[in-house]
């Protein structure tokens, strides 16, 4: 008996009891849903937590410290021979130094203290800034001494005599509501016309420090970066480094520090991101890096975690989506039992006619296989609509404190779970028709055509 | 070739003994028959002598106690569940008295049903299953189901079924049992012409002495034993 013939005969014995197997198949459909939505909402939860951990730095970059240890033979810098190392290590993409050094802009009498990011400007595509406009950051905006200023860094110029004022908030807040909005930028900062703007490196005489007023230096506003930016760029001001090593240089000639005494901190770079191909290396790139006697840190550390703690909230969403799918298993059993019942005496004139045990069972088998799967089909349709409406509902507010955030879904169906769903739903239908089948191969054929 | 060595079923010594409860029940009391190719045999005798135990003993529908059953050589006796569902697909077909068709299926699907389980080709069989339909007289009833048939309509698809593979051995339990008697000259006549042209061999349970009639050999059975056996056609052959 070919695989097709089996499927046309218990296609057609489905056709002849339509009402028994709709209601065995929305027992499916209904455990395939509950299933399907509770892991949809464990995985929605892993997005949330994982966009948080992105937040906070991305998750396959690592900070790399110099080993201050104390111990001279042990102690190690950063500079371009540890950006060489690290960059030849596996999966590392690249190492991005920083140097950071502190100080201001000056325009007229106001001023705005700041501290001041020197970027390796070729390797500007790794360091993921963004401007305000949306135009691409190029190196060029780093030539002439040009520098890039965060959103609400241009708010906070201040007249040094008369502290801050209500100028210098970036946000306007609703006194009802307490939410609080961005302003709109009070000046075009790039334009040299509207801003005159110098950099200086010693601010403590504005705040009543001793000493001279401090020289400023030429520099050129090249844009505004944007206001959603996030972690290491988003208070300090970014300059090519090269350019700011020399400013920083003729500022300690002007201002006759001993570059000696400095020199001694072996240190070029302030700080130091390594960039790893994939999320699942940083561990490994992170213990090497550790080996060559740095310390590191990375959010991926704290990725598994939130992994581990995942992997547990969906085994337990999974089980109790689980126990109406048992119910569901239990269904499709008894609806194929009473089946075989029905139908004794069909089954006995087929074994009397010589047919295979093997095909029977097969026929049984792939009855309960279709109602798993038809019933896998539907529940999935179904779950995507319901996934879509809880969505919708935690966008307006409705469901909004199960959300993990703004624009991060409360329930997230991805294809492997409608592969698996499905797949899921068929296995559990053949499992369950498992003992019908068998008791079906074993009926008697002479008991069965006997009966009248 | 000597028609005597042309020996189809060959029984020895077949007992068969059921235990109800703490009762023996002997339906078969040591049977010893041969069967020659092309015989219509008529197992023949009332109620309870055991006919129908014998018939299904034949057809590996049931184990015997003891004895041997051999058919065309192969010893059924000592087949398990599996080997006699293959033997059954390849050499036999069946005649029940209250027809025995699947309902959900066409009359076309059921006459086609062995040949599926024979994993025949699906248009060589649908043309088969036609023919033989048109043979017994139901071309214009291919697809009605079982249900929207009369007895003797269904009788004629359940022959056309018993044939269709073109099988060695017909049997056929009381087949006329259910149906008038004018049907059943109508039945009894396509039956024993289909097996005298195709030269195959058929054993008929009845207690219908119009039906023993059909047979060549009649085998009369009472209380589990063989009462008389005889060859009537033979003899009015060799009376001629």
């Amino acid at each position: 008996m070919s695989f097709l013939d089996i499927l046309k005969m218990a296609g057609g014995n489905f056709l002849r009891r339509k009402a028994r197997t709709l209601l065995t198949v929305a027992g499916v459909v209904i455990g395939t849903m509950a299933v399907v939505i509770m892991l949809s909402i464990g995985q929605g939860m892993e997005k949330g937590y994982i966009e948080q951990l992105q937040s906070w730095g991305s998750l396959t970059q690592i900070e790399v410290y110099p080993n201050y240890s104390g111990n001279e033979d042990e102690q190690t810098y950063l500079n371009e021979e540890t950006v060489t190392t690290l960059e030849a290590l596996d999966h590392v993409e690249v190492a991005l130094p920083t140097t950071r050094q502190y100080g201001g802009l000056i325009m007229g009498r106001k001023i705005n203290d700041l501290g001041i990011n020197g970027i390796d400007i070729t390797k500007l595509d790794y360091y993921d800034l963004e401007l305000e406009n949306g135009e691409p950051v190029t190196a060029e905006m780093f030539a002439e001494n040009g520098y890039l200023i965060p959103y609400t860094s241009v708010f906070q110029f201040y007249n040094p005599k008369q502290g801050w004022s209500d100028e210098n908030d970036p946000y306007i807040y609703d006194e009802e509501t307490g939410e609080r909005t961005l302003k709109e930028l009070p000046f075009d900062i790039t334009n040299p016309d509207e801003a005159r703007v110098k950099m200086a490196f010693d601010m403590s005489y504005y705040w009543g420090g001793e000493g001279n007023k401090p020289k400023g230096y030429d520099v050129r506003c090249a844009g505004v970066m944007s206001s959603k930016a996030q972690g290491n760029f988003s208070y300090s001001l970014v300059m090519d480094m090269k350019t700011l090593d020399e400013m920083y240089k003729k500022y300690q000639k002007d201002n006759k520090i001993d570059t000696k005494e400095s020199d001694k901190n072996k240190n070029k770079y302030d700080s130091l991101y390594v960039v790893v191909d994939d999320m699942n290396n940083v561990t490994d790139v992170q213990a090497e890096i550790n080996s060559l006697g740095y310390q590191t840190w990375a959010s991926a550390e704290l990725l598994e975690d939130v992994q581990e703690q995942m992997g547990m909230i969906q085994a337990v969403l999974g089980g109790i989506g689980a126990v109406a799918f048992l119910v569901a298993a239990i269904g499709i059993s008894n609806t194929m039992v009473m089946s075989t019942y029905e139908r004794t005496r069909e089954i006995g004139i087929m074994k009397v006619l010589g047919c295979k045990l093997s095909n029977i069972m097969t026929l049984f088998l792939t009855e309960a296989a279709i109602i798993g799967f038809a019933g896998g089909v539907f529940g999935i349709a179904l779950s995507l609509g319901l996934s879509k409406i809880m969505n919708m509902l935690s966008d307006s507010g409705a469901l909004a404190m199960f959300s993990m955030g703004e624009g991060i879904p409360i329930s997230i169906i991805p294809i492997w779970l409608i592969v698996g769903g499905i797949v899921f739903s068929t296995l559990v239908g053949v499992i369950s028709g498992f003992y019908p089948a068998l008791r079906a191969t074993k009926l008697s054929a002479l008991d069965a055509i006997k009966n009248e | 070739m000597n028609a005597k060595d042309d020996i189809i079923i060959d029984v020895k010594n077949l007992r068969k003994v059921y235990t109800i409860g703490t009762e023996r029940v002997i339906a078969l009391a040591g049977i010893d028959m041969k069967i020659r190719r092309g015989e219509i045999c008529c197992l023949f005798g009332p109620s309870g002598s055991g006919k129908s135990t014998l018939l299904n003993m034949l057809a590996g529908l049931e184990k015997p106690t003891t004895g041997e059953i051999a058919i065309g050589g192969a010893r059924i006796d000592k087949m398990n569940e599996t080997q006699l569902a293959d033997f059954r697909r390849n050499h036999f077909g069946f005649v029940f008295q209250s027809y025995n068709l699947l309902p959900a299926l066409t009359a076309l699907e059921n006459v086609e049903m062995p040949m599926i389980f024979r994993g025949v080709d699906k248009n060589i069989r649908k043309k088969q299953a036609v023919k033989m339909l048109q043979y017994v007289g139901l071309k214009d009833r291919i697809k009605h189901k079982p249900t929207q048939m009369s007895g003797g309509q269904q009788q004629r698809v359940g022959i056309a079924r018993a044939f269709v593979a073109h099988p060695p051995v017909i049997f056929a339990d009381e087949p006329t049992g259910n149906l008038d008697t004018h049907t059943t000259y109508e039945v009894m006549d396509m039956m024993s012409a289909m097996v005298k042209k195709r030269g195959s061999t058929m054993i008929i349970v009845t207690h219908d002495n119009e039906i023993a009639a059909y047979g060549d050999h009649i085998i009369k059975i009472r209380d589990g034993k063989i009462l008389e056996e005889s060859w009537p056609k033979q003899q009015i052959a060799a009376a001629e």
